[in-house]
């Protein structure tokens, strides 16, 4: 019995959210969490620690993505896929200092994250 | 004092005095070279004997102290033998003396000699010390030889007793007490031997005792060892007699040895004494050689140096005398009879400069004074004749100026008729005035300005034609000028009629000899209609919001027009006459002399600059144009213009457009969210069925969707957000459209040929539907039963800026009567509808060997948003 990787999925859009996880699941990973703030999912992190966390920049809450990570990588060394549909260098600099660290530019396909994860995982 | 110290040096006394002073150093000089060469030849002979006497005396004093040497080592040759002390007082004493001795020598050779005999002498005595030490060891040996002879004989004596009183047989005991005796002898007999070895060691050789000792000493071990089977107490004495014997054999043989090589080291150390005597003999003769030739070569040089004293002597008095010689000749007997003869010739009446001594002496004052005399009386017979040339001369040149007066009257008289032409055909005015300002002369163009005839101007002053404003003017003009320079002024005059006409006056003031004003001419320009214009232009300028600057070619303000005061950075006053660098901020002074260079060549040059004009910035945009004269440069006129309501304008339109432009990306992206999230719901609304059908069809609309949302994901990142780059879009859409056939594409490759075209977003969308429907029908249909296959896309512009996509694959085709508008899906039908309706381009389509698919289309239909 393969052991299932726990994917944590932090994204504001509900419906994206929800097809991703569908897709992961389908590739036989476990989406553990599902959150639509970063607070959330520092806390959720707090708790219990994921394998992997993908992690949308724009949220709902007083804190965006890479504060987020910022918070969870204090404390762990869970990896952490930023996706953003926003191009801008400044949001690419800050996110490039939170280590370790994929930045992919949405929209996000499930032939996207499969050879990443196999890398992580691998 | 300069001119006196030059007097000085040429005077005959001088030059005398300096001739003995010569001399007398010429011979001083002499006799100090003679004392200095007999003091230097003394010492040259002094330092040869003392040198030569010191090394006699130092090899004597060598000899001896080496001879006290050589009587010491022989002494302790004799003496050294069992004597330790003395040995070692001699041989510390010996090596001082020595060491001494090499010190205080200066000849190497015998240095080196020196040191030999010492290494030498060292070694004899270190052996001296060890056959000293050997015969020490020696002499114990003996001793205990002795004792343990006798302690052995004790031992039999008592044996022999103790059996005699037990009644025993004491025979064998007996024999032994005889045999101890023998062994005695033996013993002494070898120490004899070694005593005549020891007395004889310096002068044969020891082998001769040494082989007697060692053959006694064999023949004792050999007695001495028939005890070995006795009792045990007298065989443990013969051990002990055999071991001792041993150690002196021992001994004895490294005494030979020593005492041999003692006899070979003697013989080095008295060959390397006789070394060293030759050698200071051998030096004794050399030096003896070289004092005799010493003597030898001194006496040749203080004969040499004699010898060239007295030809020095020689020269110099034969030289002194010639050279008083040529000195009387010169100073005295040539002068003298040089003046002598040149008496004579003035005498006879020969008058003429004549300089043959050329001499600053007193000989050049005497012949000076003669010349000055000849010369004298020369001047006054020539003068004499010269005044009456002279007088000759005048009398010609009075009959000359009498023909040049009448000459010049007649060109006055043709002047005044070329001047009166001149005037009255001229088209300026002329006016001519007395001193009192009374009309002497006009001509017609003045008469036409004022509008009356000439008679009526004559004898009427100026004054007489003007206001009392202009009177006044003219009062100034014409009776306060000193100067007979041009003065332009402006009148204005009245005419006939009292009309105003606008006048400039060119005048002239003119005055006699001694200053005194005697009238005036000025010559008169109607200007009224140039100060029309002026005024015209004037008025122009004043209806501008522009300032106007006009500079000088040396870049002095000489003019400056503006309506609003307020606008200048200086008051208007202020500029003129001032340089631009003097009082405009230098970096607008920059910009100017960077722009004069060109308005200088003849072009108009713009630019902009900031100024803080009453405590705020303003910006101001400047043209400068430049001013012609002759069609050269001559100055420049610069219009400038307050832009700072234009600036701030386009500073709010900037950050209009980025907000606007920030607001419109946003747009995109929201909208290309919103489609994801469409695409999301679609794709999971279709995983609840299992139809094939319907999940085709999902599929279909969800790619349709991503193709439009990868337009506005595109239009995110374009920079004038209505274009896209075609390029790009395709490569996306179609990555898209394989990775959704995930399975099929591996067997279908896709080859591209793409061109860069942009492609406003209108055109895009629909070419997008387009590109996606055909490839996926081809995915779907055109390789059935898993077949491999390619795809051919190529996508490129025309001159005419057609756009051309051409997408071709070697699939099945359509089936055969197959009319793809009327018999096509619902998808291919729009594909044509988009392309003629939407687009309004053209779509060709050909079945052969797979589908050839053809679309042109010209990206003109919408307007640029942007």
């Amino acid at each position: 019995m393969k052991n299932k990787k726990n994917i944590l999925i932090v994204e504001d859009e509900v419906m994206l959210s929800a097809w991703l996880k569908m897709q992961l699941e389908d590739e036989g990973y476990d989406v553990c969490g599902n959150f639509t703030s970063g607070e959330e999912a520092v806390e959720f992190v707090q708790n219990r620690e994921p394998d992997l966390i993908l992690m949308d920049i724009n949220l709902v809450g007083k804190i965006d993505g890479i504060e987020a990570a910022e918070k969870i990588t204090e404390k762990s060394n869970i990896p952490i896929i930023f996706m953003t549909g926003y191009e801008e260098p400044e949001i690419y600099e800050r996110a490039q200092r939170i280590k370790p660290i994929v930045f992919l530019t949405k929209p996000i396909e499930i032939w996207d994250l499969k050879p990443i994860f196999e890398s992580i995982f691998s | 004092m300069k001119k006196k110290i030059s007097k000085l040096s040429n005077s005959l006394i001088t030059k005398f005095i300096l001739m003995n002073s010569v001399v007398f150093l010429i011979l001083i000089s002499t006799s100090f070279m003679i004392l200095y060469s007999s003091q230097h030849i003394k010492k040259m002979l002094d330092k040869t004997v003392t040198k030569e006497f010191s090394i006699v005396l130092e090899n004597g004093e060598m000899s001896r102290e080496l001879s006290r040497i050589v009587s010491r080592t022989t002494i302790l040759e004799s003496t050294f033998f069992g004597n330790k002390e003395l040995l070692k007082e001699e041989k510390s004493e010996l090596i001082k003396q020595i060491t001494d001795l090499e010190k205080e020598t200066k000849n190497p050779q015998v240095k080196i000699n020196l040191d030999n005999f010492k290494q030498k002498l060292l070694i004899c005595l270190e052996q001296y010390s060890e056959l000293n030490t050997l015969n020490y060891k020696i002499e114990s040996a003996q001793s205990q030889l002795e004792t343990t002879i006798l302690s052995l004989e004790k031992v039999i004596s008592n044996k022999t007793i103790d059996q005699v009183l037990q009644g025993e047989n004491s025979s064998i005991l007996e024999q032994l007490s005889i045999l101890t005796v023998g062994y005695q002898e033996t013993l002494h007999k070898i120490n004899i031997l070694y005593t005549k070895l020891c007395l004889n060691h310096f002068n044969s050789s020891c082998t001769d005792y040494e082989t007697q000792i060692l053959d006694l000493m064999d023949n004792l071990l050999l007695r001495i060892r028939t005890l070995n089977a006795s009792e045990p107490e007298i065989s443990k004495h013969a051990y002990l007699i055999q071991t001792n014997l041993e150690t002196y054999q021992k001994y004895l043989i490294e005494f030979t040895n020593i005492a041999n090589e003692l006899q070979l080291q003697m013989d080095e150390v008295n060959l390397e004494k006789e070394h060293i005597f030759s050698l200071l003999e051998k030096i004794d003769s050399e030096f003896s050689e070289s004092a005799e030739n010493m003597r030898e070569n001194a006496s040749i040089i203080i004969g040499r140096a004699s010898k060239f004293v007295f030809l020095l002597s020689f020269v110099i008095i034969v030289l002194l005398t010639i050279y008083s010689l040529k000195f009387l000749q010169t100073n005295f007997v040539y002068p003298m009879k040089t003046i002598i003869r040149r008496i004579k010739s003035i005498g006879s009446g020969d008058l003429n400069f004549k300089k043959e001594l050329k001499r600053k002496d007193e000989w050049g004052l005497i012949e000076d004074a003669i010349n000055d005399m000849a010369s004298n009386r020369k001047q006054a017979e020539t003068d004499l004749q010269a005044a009456i040339q002279q007088l000759q001369a005048n009398e010609q040149q009075l009959k000359a100026s009498n023909q040049q007066l009448m000459a010049n009257e007649e060109m006055l008289i043709i002047s005044e008729k070329k001047y009166r032409k001149l005037i009255s055909t001229s088209a300026e005015g002329f006016w001519m005035i007395d001193a009192e300002a009374k009309t002497i002369d006009v001509n017609d163009a003045l008469c036409k300005i004022l509008g009356v005839e000439r008679e009526e101007i004559i004898g009427k002053t100026p004054f007489d034609f003007v206001d009392e404003e202009n009177s006044k003017i003219f009062k100034k003009q014409i009776f306060k000028s000193n100067t007979t320079e041009q003065r332009f002024y402006e009148i204005t005059l009245k005419d006939k009629n009292g009309n105003s006409i606008q006048t400039l006056f060119n005048a002239t003031s003119q005055f006699d000899s001694k200053g005194n004003r005697i009238g005036s001419f000025a010559f008169i320009t109607d200007v009224s209609k140039l100060k029309q214009t002026e005024e015209k232009l004037k008025s122009i300028l004043r209806s501008m919001d522009d300032m106007v600057f006009v500079l000088d070619k040396n870049n002095i303000f000489i003019d400056v027009n503006t309506h609003n005061n307020n606008n200048l950075y200086l008051d208007p006053d202020n500029f003129i006459g001032k340089k631009h660098s003097e009082i405009i901020p230098k970096h607008i002074d920059d910009l100017y002399n960077k722009a004069i260079v060109n308005v200088k060549k003849g072009k108009t040059e713009e630019y902009e600059y900031t100024l803080e004009v009453a405590d705020e910035i303003h910006w101001f945009a400047l043209k400068i144009s430049p001013i012609l004269k002759d069609n050269k440069f001559d100055g420049s006129v610069s219009v400038v213009r307050d832009i700072t309501k234009r600036k701030q304008i386009e500073e709010q339109i900037k950050k209009d457009l980025k907000i606007k432009t920030a607001l419109i990306q946003e747009i995109y992206h929201r909208t290309k969210n919103n489609m994801a999230v469409i695409t999301a719901m679609l794709s999971m609304e279709s995983r609840r069925s299992n139809n094939e059908f319907v999940n085709s069809t999902f599929k279909e609309v969800i790619n349709k969707i991503k193709s439009m949302a990868l337009v506005h994901q595109k239009l995110y990142k374009a920079k004038d957000l209505s274009n896209i780059n075609l390029r790009e879009y395709v490569e996306d859409l179609l990555a898209l459209i394989i990775q959704s056939y995930e399975l099929l594409s591996k067997k279908i490759h896709i080859n591209y040929d793409l061109q860069d075209i942009n492609i406003l977003f209108d055109s895009a969308i629909p070419l997008g539907l387009i590109i996606s429907e055909l490839i996926s029908n081809i995915f779907k249909h055109a390789f059935p039963k898993n077949q491999e296959g390619e795809v051919f896309i190529r996508l490129y512009i025309e001159d005419d800026k057609t756009i051309n996509l051409e997408i071709f694959d070697n699939g099945v085709g359509f089936p055969d009567n197959f009319d793809p508008r009327k018999d096509g899906s619902m998808g291919l039908v729009s594909v044509f509808s988009i392309a003629e309706n939407q687009l309004k381009g053209e779509i060709s389509v050909k079945s052969e060997n797979g589908l050839k698919w053809h679309i042109r289309i010209k990206d003109d239909k919408k307007k640029e948003r942007v």
